[in-house]
C-alpha cells in the first residue's frame, strides 16, 4: 500500500481523535492517560501502517489498536503505580454546587457504567455508545457472541440498583 | 459509584487539538533525534564496558543483602527485584524499566531519608500504607504468586511493607521540602524530592546500581519507561519563582513585568509551570525556549503545572 503523509494522518486524526479518546477514557477513566493512549496509537498506526489492510474498515482497526493500547495499561505496572501515586496525592474532589446540579441523568448513567469492573463495562460501552451489534462486539474483543450477550445481561442486572429511578436504556438511545 | 467525572469528555476539542500537534510534532522530530543517537551507541558501549568492570568488583560485595544499618530495610535488594520482576513479568522493555526504577526510586527515599537524619516510622498504620493487601486481590496476580511459591500474606509481608516504609519515608521527605518551598506544586515537590533522592542514591551506590543493571537490564532514564506521551511547547520564560518557572507562548516578550503570571496565562490562554532544579543556572525571564515533557496537571482554566524532560534555549 501507499504510505501516508503527514497530512493525511492529519487527516484521519481530525476525523477519528474525539471518538478515540472517549473509547480509552471509557476504560482508563483518566484523561491525561485517553490522550497519551491515543496518541501512541497514531504513531504506531503512522509507524506500522502495513499492518494496515485497505480492505478492512479503519473505524474498527484505531478502536481495536485504543482497546488494546488501554488494556495493556490497565495491566501495567504504570497503572498500579499510578492508583498507589494518586493515594499518596489525594487531594479534596472539587466539586461545585452548581456542577451537581447540574449533573444529568446521562452523566448519572455515564458514571454508572464506569464504575463498572471492566468485563461488563466495555461490552456495554460497545454496544450503547458505540453503537456496535452484539456481532461486531464478539469480533472486535475476540469472545463468543454467547459471551457478549452474558456480560450485557449481568452489565444491566448490575446497574439497575444504581439507577432505579432512571429510564436508563430509553436515555443511552436518544 | 465511580470518582470519576465523566463530564471531562464532553467537550474535547481541546485534548484533539492537544494530540494532533503532539502527533505531528512527534514525527517531525523523530528524524532529528535519530541523527543524536548514533555518537550516543558509541558512549553507550564505553559505559557498558565499564559496567563489566564494576561487575567483578561488586560481586564481591553481592552475598550479604544491602542493610544501611543492622535494623534497616535492604535496599538495591536482588531478592526483591527478581520476585518483583516475575510477580508482574512485564511484556515491554517500558514497563520493565517502570518497574526497576519504581523500586530503586523507592530504595532511594528511604535511603536519603536515612541520610537527612529523618525518623521514619517502621509501623505503619492503615491510613499510612501506599498499597494494601486489597490491591493484590485479583487471581492473575495470586496465580503469579503461587507459581513463585509466594501466599498473598508472605508476599506482603516481605514486599509490600517494606514498599509502604519506604513509602512513608518519601512522605517525610515531602513535608521537608515542602518547608523549603511552600508554595510548590505536588507535582514539583514530588519531582523535587525524586531528584534529591535519586541523585543521593545514584551518587553513593553507583558500583551497585551498575552492577544491578548489569545484570537485569534495564534503563534508570525515565524517558526509558513506559507511556512517554512526549509533548512539547516552545514560548517564552516568564517567570522564575520558588521551584519553578513559568513558560507562555505567543508575543508576550512585552508583557513581562506589566502583567502577573495569572493575567498572563488568561491573556494568552496558555501557560505551563515547569520545576527548575535541573535548569537553575540556565535560564532567565525572558529566554525563549523549547521543552519536552511528559507529565502535566491542569492549573485554573488554561494553565498546567509539568515536569521537564529536556530543555532547549533557543535565544
Amino acid at each position: 500500500m501507499k504510505l501516508l503523509e503527514i497530512y493525511e494522518l492529519e487527516k484521519i486524526m481530525e476525523q477519528h481523535t474525539e471518538r478515540l479518546i472517549r473509547l480509552a477514557f471509557y476504560y482508563v477513566r483518566d484523561l491525561q492517560c485517553a490522550e497519551d493512549i491515543v496518541q501512541d496509537v497514531f504513531i504506531k498506526f503512522y509507524d506500522h501502517q502495513q499492518n494496515y489492510e485497505e480492505r478492512g474498515e479503519l473505524r474498527a482497526y484505531l478502536s481495536k489498536l485504543v482497546t488494546n493500547k488501554s488494556k495493556d495499561y490497565l495491566r501495567s505496572w504504570t497503572y498500579r503505580k499510578i492508583q498507589v501515586q494518586q493515594k499518596i496525592f489525594a487531594k479534596q474532589p472539587v466539586i461545585r454546587r452548581d456542577m451537581l446540579v447540574q449533573q444529568d441523568e446521562q452523566t448519572l448513567i455515564e458514571n454508572a457504567i464506569l464504575a463498572l469492573p471492566l468485563k461488563q463495562r466495555e461490552v456495554l460501552i460497545y454496544f450503547y455508545f458505540e453503537e456496535l451489534s452484539v456481532m461486531e462486539i464478539a469480533e472486535l474483543l475476540s469472545i463468543p457472541e454467547s459471551t457478549v450477550k452474558t456480560r450485557l445481561r449481568r452489565g444491566r442486572e448490575l446497574l439497575k440498583p444504581k439507577l432505579q429511578h432512571i429510564e436508563w436504556e430509553v436515555l443511552l438511545h436518544e | 459509584m465511580s470518582k470519576v467525572d465523566v463530564t471531562v469528555i464532553r467537550d474535547l476539542s481541546e485534548s484533539k487539538k492537544r494530540v494532533i500537534g503532539n502527533v505531528v510534532q512527534h514525527i517531525e522530530q523523530r528524524d532529528n533525534k535519530k541523527r543524536v543517537w548514533r555518537w550516543q551507541y558509541s558512549v553507550i558501549s564505553v559505559f557498558f564496558t565499564a559496567c563489566i568492570g564494576l561487575f567483578f568488583y561488586s560481586q564481591l560485595q553481592l552475598d550479604n543483602k544491602l542493610l544501611l544499618s543492622s535494623n534497616d530495610l535492604p535496599i538495591l535488594d536482588e531478592d526483591e527485584m527478581s520476585t518483583m520482576l516475575n510477580a508482574y513479568n512485564p511484556q515491554s522493555e517500558q514497563s520493565r524499566n517502570e518497574l526497576f526504577q519504581t523500586m530503586i526510586e523507592m530504595d532511594a527515599y528511604y535511603a536519603y531519608a536515612l541520610s537527612k537524619g529523618i525518623d521514619i516510622n517502621h509501623k505503619l498504620e492503615d491510613k499510612d500504607r501506599l498499597m494494601s493487601k486489597q490491591n493484590l486481590e485479583d487471581d492473575h496476580f495470586k496465580k503469579k504468586l503461587a507459581n513463585l511459591e509466594l501466599s498473598v500474606d508472605e508476599y506482603v509481608e516481605k514486599y509490600i511493607e517494606p514498599f509502604n516504609i519506604k513509602g512513608s519515608a518519601r512522605n517525610e521527605l515531602l513535608k521537608d521540602y515542602q518547608k523549603r518551598y511552600e508554595n510548590s506544586f505536588p507535582l514539583h515537590a514530588y519531582l523535587g524530592v525524586k531528584k534529591e533522592a535519586m541523585d543521593y542514591l545514584t551518587a553513593k551506590y553507583v558500583d551497585r546500581i551498575s552492577y544491578l543493571k548489569q545484570k537485569y537490564q534495564f534503563s534508570l532514564d525515565p524517558k526509558d519507561a513506559y507511556m512517554s506521551g512526549t509533548k512539547y511547547k516552545t514560548g517564552y520564560v516568564v517567570a522564575i519563582e520558588g521551584d519553578r518557572f513559568l513558560v507562555v507562548s505567543g508575543e508576550v516578550k512585552d508583557l513581562i513585568g506589566h502583567l502577573s503570571n495569572e493575567e498572563m496565562i488568561n491573556q494568552k490562554e496558555n501557560g505551563i509551570w515547569y520545576p527548575l532544579h535541573e535548569v537553575k543556572d540556565k535560564i532567565t525571564v525572558g529566554n525563549m525556549v523549547s521543552v519536552t515533557y511528559s507529565m502535566q496537571e491542569r492549573l485554573g482554566e488554561y494553565g498546567f503545572v509539568a515536569n521537564l524532560d529536556e530543555i532547549k534555549i533557543e535565544k
